[in-house]
């Protein structure tokens, strides 16, 4: 058994919706414009997310 | 359906949307031509008598350019991503309105209810008695209303398609956008006055 405090990866800390998008990300190339096809929303709402995500990543680092 | 018909730049696709978009803004100058509609600033559509074609799409034209610099610049400001064709989709859109509230003048009984610009370009408001009948005064109330719903669902629609198109979060940025909004509403009817 291994015990002790360990600091949990920066993807374990993201909300489901922002693990999602990740994936979802990856999965369409990291192609913005596929993903608004995909998910049926518009290019700049895809974006945004994608600006809020690394703002919130951005400052879990910090 | 109502939340995408308020945020359009939110769910659908921007090239579908400008081709919808410039299909309505099409119909609707020609329904502000046939209603005799004349547009004297960015959010306000009067009657005349008598209207010219190349007037009314000129100025048509003007306000939407005039519309995207608004949206374009505030938006740059806020955030660099701000893309063009938002803007454009944004300030076409927000016409749709006026073509709407045009049909109400199909009696021609708003022409002769609205200030009337005059050949050198001032605006002559004409007393009540220029309201022949009762009908005339029903037609006048019911666009009095939907003037009221118009500002209503425009204030609406300007906020969360803004919003969407330059992530604005701050209240600075929506500042910084009602600032450059209110410069260009106050220099427009002076910009269209010149055609």
């Amino acid at each position: 058994m291994v015990q002790g405090n360990y600091p949990l990866p920066i993807f374990l800390k993201l909300s489901s919706k922002e693990q999602e998008f990740i994936l979802q990300f990856f999965l369409t190339s990291g192609s913005l414009k596929e993903m608004a096809s995909q998910l049926g929303i518009s290019y700049p709402t895809v974006r945004n997310q994608l600006d809020d995500m690394i703002k919130h990543i951005k400052d879990l680092n910090i | 359906m109502i939340k995408k018909l308020l945020n359009p730049i939110e769910y659908f696709n921007d090239r579908k949307l400008l081709l919808f978009n410039f299909l309505i803004f099409i119909i609707g100058t020609i329904i502000a031509i046939l209603m005799k509609g004349w547009f004297s600033s960015v959010i306000q559509l009067l009657f005349k008598s008598e209207v010219n074609i190349y007037e009314t799409t000129t100025e048509n034209i003007i306000v939407i350019i005039l519309l995207t610099i608004v949206f374009f610049s505030a938006g740059k400001i806020i955030n660099k991503k701000t893309r063009l064709i938002d803007c454009l989709n944004l300030s076409f859109y927000t016409r749709i309105p006026f073509y709407l509230i045009s049909l109400l003048n199909f009696k021609g009984s708003l022409s002769r209810s609205m200030p009337i610009k005059l050949e050198d370009g001032s605006i002559k408001i004409p007393s009540t008695n220029a309201l022949y009948n009762t009908s005339d005064y029903i037609i006048s109330f019911i666009t009095s209303c939907l003037n009221i719903l118009v500002i209503i669902f425009l204030i609406i629609v300007i906020y969360r398609s803004f919003r969407t198109l330059s992530n604005a979060k701050k209240t600075i940025d929506y500042v910084i956008f009602i600032a450059i909004f209110l410069i260009v509403t106050i220099l427009s009817p002076i910009i269209l006055n010149l055609i």
